[in-house]
């Protein structure tokens, strides 16, 4: 019994607490009264914007009005969201700095950005209102309510609402670096692929930055650039069937957000450059992580991932012991020749790539050491291929390689799939593919089947962030007219190597 | 007092535990599953719904869900009608047996499937095929692949990983 009394008493303590808190935080907020339906509730955190009347999602008048429509209201400051949440289900969800709302999975523009003051987090009330349908909140439906801790405060009439700010009005002032400090984010630019789509933020300078999504089913995403400054425009952009929306807006005074708005579950990759940073929404697998942080710019990290297999699990930033040391890995070889057509043997084209590579790469100033120079295997003629391949693990482990890429041949049953293909595993590997299949869309005119996600013993069981490049398939007649020129090869072993140098210029 | 209390929580959680038992031992066979063949494009998938013997008079739960996983993993490997564009196993490739154990699926397949001239394409999409489509089965989230009987590292054409039970999340 006494043991109850105790939890009863501190409850009541708790809220006693709770309410002064409320009251000492609410000096520039007001009490007003809203009647409708036979019923009335008192706001008692609002607060004028300019965008229209906020309410804290503590607010016990909004919580009375949404419990008397059969719902809750819970403010996740983790996440950065408010969900009105009723049964059948219906959610109603604000995030913090999205001036969109959505009901459900259909988004609506939001009166004014939620905002965060003083760990409370304040929501357009009369978008609450709308979505309850129910009349707004204005002069003719207010009503003065009875003072409770500070004298009754007027009204709000459509005449005290100024200008929408840009920013939220009551934001935490933070000390802001000069402006000539911050980083510029120059623009976005979305690229849709089959099954995925690429959002590459353009940004000159250095910061760091973090991504959060929001809890399931919402499905959206943001990325915060820190000390930075938006260059353009305010962007609302579309980008195909995977990205909803793509809007980019000054979150505070150095600070810009990145919201994607994602119609439904996907996977969502963070990748920072020296240039910007890239995200990549497909529809492969639904990541299981929610946040993540990391700098761009002339140092590059990233602290977590979204890849929620083993092999990708939050990275840790490998460092390599030879920063200057380049693995190439010349696919099969010796007993073993790859795919076959006519005389073509897989081997012989990919050691001849793979040669024009480390060709290339010396004359910049690479140390390059090949898994195997002739044609050969590289742990025994007529091993399994784990032995083989775990060996030309082993070259680049052995030595801390900064990166190891894999060089291959494609083989279909059919003549149909053609063009070139960049794969990955782990977490790390991903910018080092993407940086080397941008550089083959670019330098080559094959079709790139882009950056794909495959577990391949060779880039699973380096240390190092790897990559496998399949160049063209042999099976079918265009690819292999290409593999079987030379100059396509220079070509194709030029831009392997550009998209090496650009990867290690930014990782 | 106090021991009442305790042997009310106990019976409380025994009787939670028996409902929990039952509604899981009963719950309904499917009558169907869905068996996902991956396009040519490597990346999406075709998901056919197809029927399925339900759970028989008698049948325990665990020899029903061996059962599924046998008949989804077969599906398959046989690929999609012929006028269908996806992905396939090398030809002769078929299942030998299919386990459960816990959340995990056993599927051995014959040898044909280590068919050297294939590359990372072929690879992934017939595995991608057959781990989506056991892994949509109820209580399986990964897939341990034997060919032949033994337990490979990789394959030899594309050299696809096949040491550790496969998920969704490996691709």
């Amino acid at each position: 019994m006494n043991r109850y009394a105790v939890r009863i008493g501190s409850v009541l303590a708790l809220a006693l607490s709770f309410q002064l808190g409320v009251f000492a935080f609410a000096g520039a907020a007001e009490n007003a009264a809203y009647a409708y339906d036979g019923k009335r509730v008192v706001f008692e955190t609002l607060v004028r914007t300019g965008g229209g009347p906020a309410v804290s999602a503590d607010d016990a008048g909004l919580r009375q009005l949404v419990r008397n429509a059969g719902g809750s209201v819970t403010w996740d400051a983790d996440n950065q969201y408010i969900l009105v949440t009723f049964l059948g289900p219906t959610v109603i969800s604000f995030a913090i700095g999205d001036a969109h709302y959505l009901i459900g999975s259909v988004s609506h523009p939001a009166a004014f950005a939620p905002f965060v003051r003083d760990a409370h987090a304040f929501i357009p009330l009369n978008d609450v209102l709308h979505a309850l349908k129910l009349p707004p909140f204005s002069s003719s439906v207010a009503e003065a309510a009875p003072p409770t801790s500070s004298p009754a405060p007027a009204p709000i009439s459509t005449s005290d609402v100024g200008p929408a700010p840009t920013t939220p009005p009551f934001a935490t002032p933070m000390p802001s670096p000069q402006t000539d400090q911050l980083a510029q984010v120059t623009g976005v630019d979305a690229q849709t692929q089959p099954g995925s789509v690429t959002v590459r933020i353009g940004i000159t300078g250095n910061g760091a930055y973090e991504w959060r999504r929001l809890r399931p089913p919402d499905n959206r995403w943001w990325i915060d650039v820190h000390t930075a400054k938006l260059a353009t425009a305010p962007i609302d952009q579309t980008a195909g069937t995977l990205v909803s929306s793509v809007r980019v807006r000054q979150q505070s005074g150095d600070t810009v957000r990145v919201a994607l708005s994602l119609p439904a579950a996907e996977q969502v990759d963070v990748t920072p450059g020296s240039d910007g940073i890239t995200i990549v929404v497909s529809n492969r697998v639904i990541v299981a992580a929610a946040r993540g942080t990391g700098t761009f710019g002339s140092i590059v990290t990233a602290n977590a991932s979204p890849l929620a297999s083993p092999g990708a699990s939050p990275a840790t930033r490998y460092v390599p012991t030879n920063p200057n040391l380049i693995v190439i890995d010349p696919g099969h070889g010796g007993s073993d020749p790859g795919a076959v057509r006519g005389g073509l043997q897989e081997k012989n084209v990919a050691l001849d790539v793979a040669k024009r590579v480390r060709d290339i790469l010396v004359a910049r100033g690479w140390q390059v050491v090949m898994t195997r120079t002739d044609d050969r295997d590289v742990f025994a003629p007529n091993d399994s291929a784990h032995d083989e391949l775990q060996a030309r693990d082993d070259v680049a482990n052995s030595r801390g390689a900064r990166l190891l890429l894999s060089i291959h041949v494609n083989s279909y049953v059919n003549s149909g799939p053609h063009g070139v293909a960049t794969y990955y595993y782990k977490a790390g590997d991903m910018a080092l593919a993407q940086s080397v299949s941008r550089r083959i869309a670019s330098e080559l005119g094959i079709n790139n089947n882009g950056v794909i996600k495959d577990k391949l013993y060779v880039i699973n069981h380096a240390v190092m962030p790897a990559a496998l490049v399949e160049t063209a398939y042999i099976s079918n007649p265009d690819d292999f007219a290409l593999l079987q020129s030379s100059s396509w090869r220079q070509k194709m072993a030029q831009a392997i190597a550009d998209g090496i140098v650009d990867f290690t210029e930014s990782n | 007092m106090r021991n009442s209390r305790v042997f009310f929580l106990l019976a409380l959680l025994i009787a939670a535990a028996a409902i929990a038992w039952y509604f899981t031992s009963h719950r309904a066979s499917p009558g169907e599953v869905t068996v996902y063949y991956t396009k040519v494009d490597g990346q999406s998938e075709i998901p056919w719904t197809i029927s399925a013997r339900p759970q028989q008079p008698g049948e325990s739960a665990a020899a029903h869900a061996q059962y599924l996983v046998l008949y989804a993993a077969s599906q398959a490997v046989a690929g999609p009608p012929s006028d269908v564009s996806a992905i396939r196993f090398p030809s002769g490739t078929h299942v030998l047996s299919a386990s459960v154990d816990g959340t995990t699926a056993t599927v051995d397949l014959s040898p044909e499937v280590n068919h050297p001239g294939e590359g990372a394409l072929n690879e992934s999409g017939e595995f991608k095929s057959l781990i989506w489509t056991l892994t949509a089965l109820p209580g399986i989230d990964r897939v341990a692949v034997r060919v032949a009987s033994s337990k490979v590292a990789t394959l030899n054409g594309g050299s696809f990983e096949l040491d550790e039970p496969l998920r969704r999340s490996d691709w």
